[in-house]
């Protein structure tokens, strides 16, 4: 009898293990973020006790280089997935993106700022969720402005003559990121297209980066590095502003994400954010927003329960977005629903201003690696090999063009 | 089974677990990148053969070139130093006396450490402002972009390195100068021979065995570096650090080409492979017993 007991006992936790799904959802670590998404996690495994989600995080060098692409050669990749704009075409054109038109109902996709679904739209379908939207613009240190004399620059000309006033024997007048690479090719963007300049046409079959406008923005960071005007090297990414808090220089590149890390990092810094500035006055400044975004896996075991929980998530509840963006981050949610909830947090200084500098951003492109190389080789070769802007130019433009001519994956947006 | 089968059983039982993990860990990995070097891979959609064609795109790959470079230059100027500070370091501490232990204690110390921790202190003190900065200002020595120079960087990352293995030679160097014997010192002694001669008829030439396994070494060593790249330049500025270790890695993990980058890793196999061959010919010799 109790054998026969036994062995029930034992059955019947082998048919519920096996009726009850695991998921397994990765992010890098950011240790003062990762607690919200992990009450959020524990709040859907109360609620659904057999479609369980095991939150993962891996530190970030790991998980951006060789943690994610090992996982899914190995055939063990996550569940869902954090997803730079970076990389999102590769895991599209490579069949790792699980399509996820077919979970998003009208109502969902009509709360998403059409740009933001259309960044991550691919042959007509989508491929991720946006989960957050971070502008870039320039920080400034208000009391070295105001002590120096200096007024928000009009023009790349009155950066430029701010910046070399700012500079000072002991610190840099701005701070750029000189580390080759996305971030550096990200923060760029904005002044390659407020100069008009941009790196390939709509449809991606030539380049248009052999322009003045790409001169122009290529000339203007050179020149912050040749002139001392920025540092040529850092000791973190330019992404942590921390350096501009500490004093490395009083003006800063950077994104919306600043905002709160500066607010807690440095509670007593007087610090202001202005737009991009137009190349010449008058004219326009535009910005650009990165932000990660949701993936599923097409090859997981239980993509459908998978879908459940990041539509959850992201898409059908206010709660961990607000959080995530208002809370625990300053960031922008893609979606008109928490930006209305968020309403007073964004329209709170400084933050109304990235509120306005959003309105003319534009999504970080999501290029190929071979793209991105050669616009950071460019940038690169301006900065540090003192080559001529115009050549380095021409160069990256021949080099995106012979690529081009051989890519055959999807386009974002089309 | 006689003693001679039995002893042999014993020697290898102890070694077989080394064996089974180099087999494992070392030569299972080269042989699977070998293979797939043959082939077009992102590493995650389908390979596809290509056969040469990753060995003859990397002939014609201008920044190959430039890392194969950037590598011997590192190379060149590493090697001779670590081996010239190593030496040094071992004959200061060689003589026995009141806190000479701590002073070998202090110079091994950093051997210990983590490289990528080092790295990171030393980011800090390369900066602008940075300790680095302070120090060549007493020399008069305006501040020095460093790690911003595509010309001071890679010295620079060497200085790093230099600093991590110094004091593992200086104990190997140790162990060598304490294997020659007192008496030829005292013999050149009487026939009046000065310091230098001693170090240049002596010292030098019953060195040779540890000369060759340090100056193989740290050659190996040069060729494979990559932490402190990693850490303090990322292969900038614009490729001036980046050698073909990094490069490889760059391949992988930055542009996604495995098989080209397992055609670059096994090329540079090849050429440290034969390298290593050639110097262990040309340093062979110097027992030192009999000093020939």
């Amino acid at each position: 009898m109790k054998k026969l007991l036994l062995l029930f006992l034992v059955s019947a936790f082998l048919v519920v293990t096996a009726l009850s799904a695991e998921i397994t959802f990765w992010k890098f670590t950011d240790t003062y973020a990762d607690a919200t998404i992990q009450r959020f996690v524990d709040l859907w495994n109360e609620e659904n006790p057999d479609k369980k989600v095991v939150f993962e995080t891996f530190p970030w060098g790991d998980y951006t280089g060789t943690k994610l692409t090992t996982a899914f050669a190995t055939g063990e990749g996550p569940d869902v997935f954090f997803i730079s704009p970076g990389d999102f075409l590769r895991y599209v054109n490579t069949g790792i993106a699980l399509p996820l038109s077919k979970y998003l109902t009208e109502d969902i996709i009509a709360d998403f700022l059409p740009e933001t679904i259309e960044a991550v739209t691919v042959g007509g379908e989508i491929y991720a969720l946006p989960l957050e939207m971070e502008p870039v613009a320039l920080f400034y240190n208000k009391a070295a402005f105001e002590e120096k004399g200096i007024s928000q620059p009009q023009d790349w000309a009155e950066l430029k003559e701010a910046a070399a006033k700012l500079k000072t024997a002991d610190r840099y007048g701005i701070i750029v990121e000189v580390a080759p690479g996305y971030y550096q090719n990200f923060t760029w963007y904005p002044f390659l297209w407020t100069a008009g300049g941009d790196v390939v046409d709509e449809n991606w079959e030539k380049s248009t980066f052999e322009s003045e406008g790409a001169i122009a923005a290529l000339d203007l960071w050179g020149s912050f590095v040749k002139e001392g005007l920025a540092p040529s090297s850092l000791p973190a990414g330019a992404n942590d502003i921390g350096m501009f808090g500490n004093g490395l220089a009083d003006m800063i590149v950077c994104g919306f994400w600043g905002v709160k890390q500066l607010q807690t990092q440095f509670p007593e810094f007087d610090f202001g954010v202005f737009p991009i500035p137009p190349y010449e006055k008058g004219g326009e400044s535009i910005s650009v927003y990165g932000g990660w975004k949701m993936m599923l896996n097409a090859k997981g075991k239980n993509t459908d329960i998978a879908a459940e929980f990041a539509r959850w998530l992201v898409a059908e509840q206010i709660d961990f977005p607000l959080d995530w963006c208002t809370v625990t981050n300053s960031k922008f949610s893609p979606r008109y629903s928490v930006l209305e909830a968020g309403d007073e947090f964004y329209n709170t200084p400084p933050n109304d201003v990235f509120l306005e500098i959003l309105k003319t951003s534009k999504s970080e492109p999501t290029f190929t690696p071979e793209m991105v190389k050669a616009v950071s080789d460019a940038i690169q070769a301006v900065m540090f090999a003192g080559m001529d802007p115009k050549a380095a130019a021409k160069g990256a433009s021949a080099a995106i063009n012979a690529y081009l001519s051989r890519y055959t994956g999807g386009v974002p947006g089309k | 089974m006689n003693r001679k089968t039995r002893e042999r059983l014993v020697g290898y039982s102890f070694i077989a677990p080394d064996i089974t993990g180099l087999i494992i860990f070392a030569m299972v990995p080269a042989i699977v990148a070998l293979v797939i070097s043959f082939f077009s891979w992102n590493g995650l959609s389908d390979m596809l053969f290509v056969g040469l064609d990753n060995y003859r795109t990397m002939f014609q790959d201008p920044q190959w070139r430039n890392s194969i470079f950037v590598t011997l230059k590192y190379s060149v100027f590493f090697v001779p130093l670590n081996f010239v500070f190593a030496l040094l370091l071992a004959m200061l501490v060689q003589k026995p006396g009141p806190g000479i232990g701590l002073f070998r204690a202090i110079f091994f110390a950093p051997t210990a450490m983590s490289m990528v921790a080092v790295s990171f202190v030393w980011k800090y003190m390369f900066q602008p402002y940075g300790f680095v900065n302070y120090f060549l200002s007493f020399f008069g020595i305006t501040r020095q972009p460093l790690l911003g120079s595509m010309s001071q960087a890679l010295y620079s990352i060497a200085v790093v390195s230099l600093y991590m293995s110094v004091g593992y030679y200086m104990v190997i160097f140790l162990a060598g100068l304490n294997e020659i014997s007192n008496e030829y010192y005292e013999a050149a002694e009487i026939d009046g021979a000065s310091g230098l001669q001693k170090f240049l008829y002596i010292t030098l030439p019953l060195l040779k065995p540890t000369t060759a396994f340090v100056l193989v070494m740290t050659f190996l060593q040069s060729f494979q570096v990559f932490d402190q790249i990693y850490i303090l330049t990322g292969g900038g500025p614009f490729y001036s650090t980046s050698t073909a270790a990094f490069y490889i890695y760059y391949n992988a993990f930055q542009m996604y080409q495995f098989g080209y980058s397992s055609a670059q890793a096994f090329t540079l196999f090849a050429i440290l492979l034969v390298v290593s061959y050639f110097m262990l010919r040309a340093l062979r010799g110097g027992n030192v017993s009999t000093g020939s």
